[in-house]
């Protein structure tokens, strides 16, 4: 159980962090338009350029946690922490659009 | 619009649909007396599959149509807000579902023993599939008004 604890929580952790990277991603994007050409121009597409991005991020990071092997915190306050970050994001990337939008 | 463009449409909205169904039905599991995790494995397996099928053919349809021909048009419209406000965000966030869905995967997988004792545990995963069902739930919301806007 404790390497599938392990396992767990490096996914968990893994997700978290995607999740901010997808969130500074979108957020520099707009803000520099330099950065969203050249993802534009590198992957074809800006989106398809922060898809690719997020998987990488994500399929490097949880190796990267398992060997840091995060046994000690404890997976109730892993998936909270995701629950609070996935709705942070939502209402970040709302206001933002919003105020990019009419600001 | 053409037939492969509609296909890929059609998909996205339909695999977007059936995800939310499984991570509904993996929500009413889990608050059950006794939760099943033959069903609660299915739903989670089911709904991932949904929703990365639903993340790579809305993409497509997103890369090869809606930002050349359907952007336009609701951007000279009464209505651009749309797109730049819910279209945006829509687009943006959907890229967190797909891991939101995974990490539901991994605990039901991974966390089986430990969900069945620990209530506090088990109360926490029914919390991550509430925000990944109302998360899909807005991201679908948008996609209605996103339709609406087109051509008004």
């Amino acid at each position: 159980m404790g390497n599938k604890k392990s396992v767990l929580s490096s996914i968990i952790l893994s997700v978290i962090l995607t999740i901010v990277v997808i969130v500074l991603l979108t957020v520099c994007g707009e803000l520099d338009a330099g950065f969203k050409s050249w993802l534009t121009q590198t992957f074809s597409h800006h989106w398809i350029g922060k898809s690719i991005i997020s998987v990488l991020f994500f399929l490097v990071s949880v190796p990267v946690f398992y060997v840091l092997n995060l046994k000690k915190i404890s997976t109730l306050s892993l998936i909270w922490l995701l629950v609070a970050i996935a709705n942070l994001s939502f209402g970040v990337l709302l206001v933002f659009f919003f105020f990019e939008t009419y600001f | 619009m053409n037939d492969v463009n509609i296909f890929f449409l059609v998909a996205h909205i339909f695999l977007g649909t059936l995800g939310i169904i499984f991570l509904t039905a993996y929500l009413l599991s889990i608050f059950k007396k006794e939760a099943d995790f033959k069903w609660l494995k299915i739903n989670s397996s089911l709904a991932l599959l949904s929703f990365v099928a639903s993340w790579i053919t809305g993409g497509y349809y997103y890369t090869s149509y809606y930002g050349k021909s359907v952007k336009p048009i609701i951007l000279k419209g009464e209505f651009s807000w749309v797109h730049s406000v819910l279209m945006e965000t829509k687009e943006h966030v959907f890229l967190v579902l797909p891991f939101l869905t995974l990490t539901l995967f991994a605990v039901t997988y991974l966390g089986q023993p430990d969900i069945k004792k620990d209530k506090k545990l088990s109360l926490a995963v029914a919390g991550l599939c509430f925000t990944t069902v109302s998360v899909a739930l807005a991201i679908m919301l948008f996609g209605i008004a996103v339709s609406g806007a087109v051509g008004k």
